[in-house]
Formats: C-alpha cells, sequence, structure tokens
C-alpha cells in the first residue's frame, strides 16, 4: 500500500502541470483534491476557483492544471477522499522550473542561430547563472527538502528571465 | 539535419565538458596561449538546454538546430569523447586498383599454350596501348611477317607458327605508349 503521485511539466507550456496518481494497493476513495502551497503559505488555484484545492476525479489516473504564471517551489499535497473523509495524504515539495528552462532553451537557439553571443561575457554570465539556479532549486527541494531556499533561488531566476533586456 | 543522434551529442558532449576542463587546466598552468577558460561552462550550459528539450520533446524540430550547435562547441575533444563511448568511426584504408607497371619483361616462360597460341594472359593490359620490343627489336623493325598479336582485352598472343609450342627462348621488353 503506498499513496503517490508525480508531476510534469512541459516546456511547450509551463503554465500547466499534470500530477498522475501512482499509488498502488490503495483503498476505495471518491474523489482526489490537490493543494498548491505557496512558501508564504498561499494556495495557487486556476483563476475562477473559489477554494483552496483543485478537484481531482477519482476515474481520472491524471490531472492536468492550467496554474502556474512563473516559476514556484511548492508543496504539493493530494488527498484521497472518501465521501468527505480524508482516506489518504501525500504531501511532496517540488521545484517547477518549467519557465526557467523554456526561456534558456530560447537563449540556446539564439546562441544557435548567432553562436557569437556565447562570446559576449555579459550574455553568458546571465545565462550560466540563470541555470544555476535552476539546478540550485532542483536540487533544493530533491536533497535538502528546504522549500524556502528553492524559491529564493526561483525568485532571482525571475529576474533574469522577466527582465531579458537588462542582462542579456 | 544533425549527422548525430541527438542522445550520441549528449554523452560525448559531457564527455568533452571534462575533456576540455582537464586540458584547459594543464594549459593555465603552463601558462601557455589563449585558452578559453569558460569553453567547459558553455558545453554544460548549452548541453542542459539540449537535454531539457530531448527529454521534454524527442521529435521537436529543434533538436537539430541545437544539437549540431552543441556539438559544435565541443572540438578539439570530440573525436576523444566518440572514442571513449566506443562511437568512435574508423576509416578503411581503400585498396587501389593495380594497373601494369610499365615497362616490363617477358620471356618465353610467361607464355602458356592454349592450343593454337602462345598468350600471355594479362587482363590489367586491357585499354593500354602497348609497344612490344621482341630481342629488343621493336616489331615494327623486324621483317614481315608479324609474330605477335597484341589483343586488346587479355594480353599477348605469339603466332604459334613461328614459336611453336612455346618453346622458343625470346625477351620480349613491353611498353606502354601513352600516345
Amino acid at each position: 500500500l503506498a499513496q503517490n503521485f508525480s508531476t510534469t511539466q512541459s516546456l511547450a507550456d509551463p503554465e500547466s502541470i499534470t500530477i498522475t496518481d501512482t499509488s498502488t494497493g490503495l483503498g476505495a476513495f471518491t474523489s482526489r483534491l490537490i493543494y498548491l502551497q505557496k512558501i508564504n503559505g498561499d494556495y495557487i488555484v486556476p483563476n475562477g476557483t473559489v477554494t483552496d484545492f483543485i478537484e481531482w476525479a477519482a476515474a481520472d489516473s491524471s490531472k492536468t492544471i492550467e496554474v502556474l504564471d512563473r516559476d514556484y517551489s511548492l508543496l504539493v499535497t493530494t488527498k484521497w477522499m472518501n465521501g468527505s473523509s480524508i482516506a489518504y495524504t501525500k504531501s511532496i515539495i517540488l521545484s517547477f522550473t518549467g519557465y526557467s528552462r523554456l526561456f534558456l532553451l530560447n537563449l540556446t537557439r539564439a546562441n544557435a542561430a548567432n553562436p557569437k553571443l556565447l562570446s559576449n561575457q555579459n550574455y553568458f554570465t546571465s545565462k550560466f547563472t540563470l541555470r544555476t539556479l535552476v539546478s540550485d532549486a532542483d536540487e533544493l527541494v530533491s536533497l535538502a527538502n528546504d522549500q524556502e531556499g528553492a524559491q529564493l533561488c526561483l525568485d532571482m531566476a525571475y529576474q533574469l528571465y522577466s527582465n531579458p533586456q537588462k542582462f542579456y | 539535419m544533425a549527422y548525430y543522434d541527438i542522445a550520441d551529442i549528449i554523452e560525448w558532449s559531457k564527455i568533452s565538458q571534462g575533456l576540455a576542463e582537464v586540458d584547459i587546466t594543464k594549459k593555465l598552468a603552463l601558462g601557455g596561449g589563449f585558452v578559453d577558460k569558460d569553453l567547459p561552462k558553455k558545453i554544460y550550459l548549452e548541453r542542459l538546454s539540449l537535454e531539457d528539450l530531448y527529454d521534454d520533446d524527442p521529435t521537436s524540430e529543434y533538436l537539430d538546430l541545437l544539437g549540431n550547435f552543441v556539438i559544435s562547441l565541443c572540438p578539439p575533444y570530440l573525436m576523444a569523447a566518440q572514442a571513449a563511448t566506443g562511437d568512435g568511426g574508423s576509416v578503411s584504408p581503400s585498396t587501389p586498383t593495380q594497373g601494369t607497371i610499365y615497362p616490363f619483361m617477358l620471356s618465353a616462360s610467361d607464355f602458356t599454350w592454349d592450343g593454337t597460341n602462345l598468350a600471355y594472359t594479362n587482363t590489367a593490359m586491357d585499354g593500354d596501348n602497348v609497344i612490344i620490343f621482341v630481342n629488343e627489336f621493336s616489331q615494327q623493325w623486324l621483317v614481315a611477317p608479324t609474330y605477335f598479336t597484341y589483343k586488346n582485352g587479355g594480353g599477348i598472343f605469339l603466332d604459334a607458327t613461328y614459336f611453336p609450342n612455346g618453346t622458343t627462348p625470346l625477351t620480349i621488353i613491353v611498353q606502354k605508349l601513352n600516345s
């Protein structure tokens, strides 16, 4: 018996995350609830949602949620509900770095078209810093379960990809 | 299109990155020449973007562009990286077609009796124009009849009327005529 889930985020659509139920041997449940909690305690939900959670039908093995407006390190909690009771719960801290990685990818496309860009020290330093911050955010949660540190890295990364004219 | 598989490029760039790091460290220690100290970081940086895209969409139309770009950063370490992964290419030596080397000398023992003629068989001569010197005389200097037949295909044939059974001792020099 193990309740569990995994998440994916596509570079083609970093706004969305897909959560897949990877549980084995669970008993009966009637629905699932997903909570995406930021480090400040706020929950993020899709536009128009009035609850802190997102509903996930029991019949669906996965759920795609269009919810991210930037990169976040989130405490993702899934609750398997049996009626109004919580049958199982599982929480994982995850860094969602799709926006940064998409930005890096677009920079690399620009590099490929204009290899001289890599010789621009300002450009190279900023790009390398952004890549390091993404890596840091991933590793802080995967190795140290440190959502706060990861979010700090992603906040710095946000500055680097949301102000391209300043850094590249 | 990318000449190599993206998965191969990713592996080679990982190795090239490390080889570049070692090489640059040695060069800096020796204080010599122009060195791009950031090259390993550049390879690393671009390889990660390539990996991101490859993981996200292995059929992306941009993979070839990025793959070619990443591999362009790897020389002069690329061949060593390919060799390290067992993917290094090899060049099979070509086997040249050996034509006939002129001039060459024949004696009676080089001819065999084919039942009708004495024949020196050498298809490598096919297509060559040759001049034949019998006992150091050009055939053109000998009085008629002509003792030899050179067939442009197969070799040289002696007229059996004059050289029966291949027993006649003789020396023949064959030279190529390049006109």
